[in-house]
């Protein structure tokens, strides 16, 4: 009965081995395809996009009425010409700009947005002289939309429409965007949220009860409605002008707290009736604007990176420092409301990155081979298994049938391991191969110390297996919860080091307990 | 007994005079840093037709001689490399692409190919992220053996279990910079290894002197 089950074991070690270290194979479309999950590999093992970003030299671009609309970087020569915009000879980085501070400063906000994207595993540097800054991220399918994010000014202003120079509020007021959103009947309606800090709440204040608080005269049926309009001609316009600002896509912090405060219920029934009245309403706002216009209503500019947003004036006074603004119109579909929240919560963490203090352009865009190359990769797996060999050639030389036993279990123990770490997607970094070496040689420790317990009577083989296994998990206790507080670091090199560590030795004990322990009984 | 603490005396000296040595290297010539986070230069080179980078790395080096050189490929295609080093001269630059034209038959020309000044990494950036998790893990672990192993002595366990993991560390350092290892990403991940070792030999010999103490109390008893 014993052999049995010690031959089951084995056989079902095994399957384990081949499953891990050969694969399964199906037919795929004419050809046979491993159905066994491959590693993922990280940027020091798989490539990375490696960027050089330099201070831009670029002009300020200015439309036919003279209002900035961005800069020689934005536009091609075509573009200026066929849109009637000129360009000045104004610098968009003005020589005092160019500091050691602002290089510093710059480079800063870039990393704060790249953690803000989830980028965790990069490698940047700065030239302290020109400002040049060179950046190293993994090369995913996120890549492309990091990059175009990351460079991005961030400059917000709240100003008069009429006089550009008259700025309210500037991003020194905002204490911090996010993207939220309000589930009604009619759909889902995702709105940028920006929290103002004391100066620019009470400016705000001062804005809503002032004279750009809407006149009772002047037509408007709610100030979100027009908000809401504006906002979507707005969009529409800048899409056809520039590919810049309003295309951003998003993953950052996305918070929906606010989701169910009874603000957002009421801009969305505003936003319900907005929709209800559409087309109604389509052929009447021009006029109604006519209207203001001739009331003299005077209206506030919400501007991205001199990209016009809002169009506004205030219904109601804004006491608690916090504006909401509905990025389109609510929708059902999912996909459409995913996408719009995704650009809402980028646009929030630019935002709360702060303002980059320069404009850069991207001069170096391309992905890179890792530069350990796959003759490094065989020579480490080719060293490993020789020194799995010789530690288990010495198991068996030590313990004859028994350390064959031992050796089985521990070659079916990294099989499993491999399969782990797999399918809990922990990415391969140099600092988790570090951990898994770790892994291995305690667990060899472990299965060296079990085959010692050799007592021919059941109950003190018991008793010696229960306290081997007691001092096991004594001794691995302080790794195994600094492997739970790495994993949780925001740290790839880290995080991977830490999930290696947690599940080589969750598995190990575990393992070791269940299969080794029995098939050496 | 004698015998035996003599041998950790001398082990103690070694390392002391190997930290202190590291730390004049260290001082003086401060670390070999991997080309990767150093201040460097780079160009690309392209072709229609594919560049192998064994070849390309044999030009490199016989051009820039005496300085690290590295060879990676770029983008997807299998004929764009780029060479790294830590200064490629104009000369040097045009000397490379004529080889490598010479090798392949290619008309790359010289002035397409832009020399690239990319400034170092700060070690100070590459050891930061490790920073907090070391301190926070540190700081559990001190409190877990005081809890578990007070009994063995608090000032053994505090002075072992602060210094132990330090030295370590200092003393991989000192090792890396004395013999000249490149300082990088895998200096940087063995580092952290050590430090995981170095609490589980702590762990372990805290056990030890505990059950030991233990027997010690129970055949005390017995008597």
């Amino acid at each position: 009965m014993k052999k049995l089950r010690l031959i089951t074991e084995i056989l079902a070690i095994i399957i384990v081995c081949l499953v891990a270290f050969v694969g399964v194979y199906a037919q795929k479309y004419n050809k046979m395809e491993n159905q066994v999950k491959g590693y993922d590999l990280s940027k020091d093992l798989n490539g990375y996009r490696e960027l050089v970003f330099k201070v831009s030299d670029a002009t300020e671009v200015t439309n036919s009425e003279g209002t900035l609309v961005g800069s020689t970087d934005d536009y091609d020569d075509t573009t200026i010409e066929t849109n009637s915009y000129q360009k000045t000879e104004n610098k968009v980085n003005t020589d005092e700009e160019l500091t050691e501070e602002n290089f510093e400063k710059a480079k800063k906000v870039i990393e704060d947005r790249l953690k803000s994207f989830n980028v965790e595993d990069y490698n940047i540097s700065l030239n302290h002289e020109n400002g040049l800054i060179y950046l190293q991220i993994p090369e995913n399918t996120d890549t492309d939309h990091t990059i175009s994010n990351v460079l991005q000014v961030a400059e917000f202003k709240i100003r008069d429409s009429e006089d550009a120079s008259n700025v309210f509020i500037t991003n020194d007021d905002i204490k911090r965007a996010s993207a939220v959103y309000n589930t009604t009947t009619s759909g889902t309606t995702v709105y940028l949220q920006i929290e103002f800090n004391e100066k620019g709440k009470e400016t705000l204040k001062q804005l809503s009860t002032g004279e750009y608080a809407t006149k009772e005269d002047s037509g408007d049926s709610s100030t979100e409605n027009t908000t809401n309009e504006t906002t979507n001609t707005t969009t529409e316009e800048n899409a056809n002008e520039t590919e810049n600002e309003n295309d951003v896509e998003a993953e950052a912090e996305v918070s929906s707290e606010n989701a169910t405060t009874e603000e957002n219920t009421e801009n969305s029934s505003e936003t319900e009736q907005t929709e209800a009245n559409e087309s109604s309403e389509e052929s009447t706002e021009t006029d109604a604007t006519e209207e203001s216009e001739e009331d003299n209503q005077k209206q506030i500019i919400l501007s991205i990176d001199n990209s016009d947003m809002i169009t506004t004036s205030f219904d109601d006074p804004i006491e608690d420092g916090i504006l909401q603004l509905s990025m389109g119109s609510a929708s059902t579909d999912t996909d459409s409301v995913s996408d719009s929240l995704e650009s809402t919560a980028t646009i929030s963490a630019v935002i709360n990155s702060g303002k980059m203090p320069l404009a850069y352009t991207v001069t170096e865009n391309r992905y890179v081979n890792t530069d350990i190359s796959n003759e490094i990769i065989k020579n480490v797996i080719i060293g490993a298994i020789i020194v799995i060999a010789v530690a288990i050639l010495v198991l068996i030389i030590k313990h004859k049938g028994r350390g064959i036993i031992a050796s089985i279990a521990y070659i079916g123990f990294i099989a499993l391991y491999s399969l782990i770490v797999r399918y809990t997607n922990v990415s391969i970094t140099l600092e988790s191969i570090v951990a898994a070496i770790i892994v291995l040689g305690i667990n060899y420790i472990i299965v060296y110390k079990l085959l010692k317990i050799n007592e021919s009577d059941e109950s003190l083989k018991k008793i010696s297996y229960d306290t081997e296994f007691k001092t096991v998990i004594l001794r691995l206790l302080p790794i195994f919860i600094i492997g739970i507080i790495f994993a949780f670091i925001a740290w790839n090199k880290i995080a991977t080091f830490g999930m290696f560590l947690f599940w080589g030795i969750l598995l190990s004990i575990i393992y070791n307990f269940v299969v080794t322990k029995d098939m050496l009984k | 007994m004698k015998e035996q603490k003599g041998i950790y005396k001398i082990l103690y000296i070694i390392i002391a005079i190997i930290i202190i040595i590291g730390a004049i290297v260290c001082w003086k010539k401060g670390f070999n840093i991997e080309l990767m986070y150093s201040n460097r230069q780079e160009i690309v080179i392209a072709n229609h037709t594919g560049l192998d980078i064994a070849k390309i790395e044999e030009i490199a080096k016989s051009v820039l001689q005496n300085r690290k050189v590295q060879v990676q490929k770029t983008e997807r295609f299998g004929n764009s490399v780029e060479i790294v080093s830590t200064s490629i001269s104009e000369e040097e630059k045009e000397n490379i692409v004529n080889k490598i034209n010479e090798e392949y038959g290619d008309d790359i020309s010289n002035e397409d190919i832009d020399i690239t000044t990319i400034s170092n990494t700060r070690i100070r950036d590459t050891l930061k992220p490790y920073i907090l998790p070391g301190i926070i893990t540190f700081i559990v672990t001190m409190v877990y053996f005081i809890i578990v192993y007070h009994k063995i002595g608090l000032k053994k366990v505090l002075l072992k279990g602060l210094f132990i993991p330090i030295i370590v560390e200092i003393f991989f350092y000192s090792i890396i910079a004395i013999t000249r290892i490149p300082y990088g990403r895998i200096v940087n991940a063995i580092a952290i290894g050590l430090y995981i070792i170095s609490i589980y030999g702590l762990t372990t010999y805290f056990q030890k002197e505990k059950e030991n103490l233990l027997e010690n109390d129970k055949k005390e008893f017995d008597e």
